[in-house]
């Protein structure tokens, strides 16, 4: 479904008298259908940065990422333009982000049924499946119709999780999502993770806790500074 | 062209101001920092702007104070003439005529019929000395809607949704503080229910009370009636929260454009990255 073939990012930071910083290089993976990559390496070597190109929030600069969507089309998201990335988006692709965006003056509710009213599906069974998972992560019902923006770090957090899987992606992206959980919160998302994933989602998935990613992972890619990765 | 997504299709827009002279592009844009050519004194305020917009879609354009932000929305508009390219309406003869060469009668069709413009003055888009309700009413005329009632009803319904109190639809909108009158001209430009909406520095100057209602009214706008519009903001958090496509502009030139999130956080141009690093 994926395949990610010699994947590189330079930054070219033009406001520092064009300083090219490397993020990664020549990065090869492909993921199935219900596979779970893990991305490991320590801090600043790239790990974001692979999921935000795959995701297209960053441009790659060298290399191509070939996805497989839904009709059994083959892109090229590495190179596909906007509109097509916008579609794949809508329709397919997920991002949990390390830290949540929060969409000022929406209420928690509105944001996750939203997010499923805005691709067709009927208003009431929205809202019911936008409970339905509040619910299961904990998140006290006094807070469902309240501003995100007056959450704690770890409800927001949550929520960021909760819109991630609730549109059932094919391929979802996870970057770090558990670090600011408690166990049991923690212990919550690996069951949904792992319910998404049977249900054939593909993941790519950042995780410094181990535990996390030895329960999630089939196979793992550990990114070494400037020369790629080897498959752990 | 395709409509079934596309809405407006832009090719090679170029405005310029002054008589113009063979070395006016090549002596101008983001390379030379100016977009007044040296040789002859023309002010190059748009050069060879390509873009797309489909249906739904809000599209942000970005750039420094003179970058010819507010030009390219008014020669779409018609408030001012381009000098050269193409524009293609999706609801006008199915996308097949240049707008940008109709005849008068037919751009005045198309701006009556087909779209919307919300100035960052609300002096430019409103008369002040007229009701509101009259200020719409105006609009309607203009899209032949000519029953007293109707259009009495279609005001009330429109000032409803933007918020304003019914009591101030036979206020004139002088009296009105600025954010009330940005709304009534979101109102006005809205009447004719145009499937493009232009909006010109909606926000700027706004308090941050007000300016959040006209950005939640803005989203609600296109969440429910499924507007395409293109937004003209050098606030890049306006852009962040209501664009999903941005095109950044030099010296009347595109200098960078793609997926919102990219071009804040990825951007590949010099001044893209200096526009982005700006922020607060």
């Amino acid at each position: 479904m994926l395949n990610v073939v010699n994947l590189s990012k330079t930054f070219t930071m033009h406001i520092r008298g064009g300083k090219k910083i490397l993020s990664f290089k020549n990065v090869s993976f492909s993921a199935a259908k219900g596979e779970f990559i893990g991305v490991t390496g320590p801090s600043g070597i790239g790990k974001s940065s692979l999921l935000k190109c795959i995701y297209r929030t960053y441009l790659p600069t060298e290399g191509d990422i070939w996805y497989t969507d839904s009709t059994g089309k083959e892109y090229n998201l590495s190179s596909a333009d906007d509109h097509t990335v916008l579609k794949l988006r809508r329709n397919e692709l997920g991002y949990i982000s390390q830290f949540f965006h929060v969409i000022p003056r929406v209420s928690a509710l509105e944001i996750l049924s939203g997010a499923l009213i805005s691709r067709g599906q009927d208003r009431q069974a929205s809202i019911e499946r936008a409970k339905e998972l509040l619910e299961r992560m904990n998140i006290s019902p006094s807070l469902w119709d309240m501003f995100p923006s007056t959450f704690s770090g770890g409800e927001k957090q949550r929520l960021n999780i909760i819109h991630a899987i609730i549109t059932r992606p094919r391929l979802l992206m996870l970057d770090e999502p558990t670090a600011s959980l408690d166990p049991k919160t923690r212990h919550e998302v690996v069951n949904l993770i792992l319910e998404l994933k049977s249900e054939g989602t593909a993941m790519i998935g950042v995780f410094h806790d181990y535990d996390t990613l030895n329960k999630l992972a089939d196979s793992r890619i550990d990114l070494k500074e400037g020369r790629g990765c080897v498959y752990a | 062209m395709d409509c079934d997504k596309l809405i407006l299709k832009v090719n090679n827009l170029s405005k310029k101001f002054g008589k113009g002279c063979s070395q006016c592009e090549k002596l101008t844009g983001p390379e030379h920092n100016s977009n007044v050519c040296p040789k002859c004194g023309t002010v190059v305020a748009l050069q060879d702007i390509s873009f797309e917009l489909y249906q739904g879609e809000i599209l942000g354009i970005v750039g420094e104070s003179g970058s010819g932000k507010s030009s390219l929305v008014q020669c779409l508009y018609f408030d001012q003439e381009a000098s050269h390219g193409e524009a293609y309406l999706c609801c006008f003869d199915n996308g097949l005529s240049n707008i940008l060469k109709a005849p008068e009668s037919k751009k005045r069709f198309i701006r009556n019929h087909m779209m919307g413009m919300v100035y960052q003055n609300s002096v430019r888009g409103l008369r002040l000395n007229v009701t509101s309700g009259g200020n719409i009413a105006e609009k309607l005329l203009s899209a032949d809607m000519f029953h007293f009632e109707s259009i009495r009803a279609r005001g009330k319904e429109l000032l409803g949704k933007t918020e304003i109190p019914l009591y101030y639809m036979d206020e004139m909108p002088k009296r009105l503080s600025g954010g009330m009158q940005q709304r009534v001209q979101i109102a006005k430009a809205l009447a004719n229910n145009p499937p493009l909406l232009l909006l010109d520095e909606v926000t700027t100057g706004l308090d941050v009370s007000v300016q959040a209602k006209v950005l939640d009214l803005i989203k609600s706008l296109q969440q429910d009636l499924n507007i395409s519009m293109i937004v003209v903001s050098h606030d890049l958090g306006v852009i962040r929260l209501l664009t999903n496509r941005t095109i950044v502009l030099k010296n009347g030139r595109i200098v960078e454009k793609g997926l919102t999130d990219q071009v804040l956080e990825d951007p590949q141009h010099a001044y893209a990255q200096l526009l982005v690093h700006s922020m607060l």
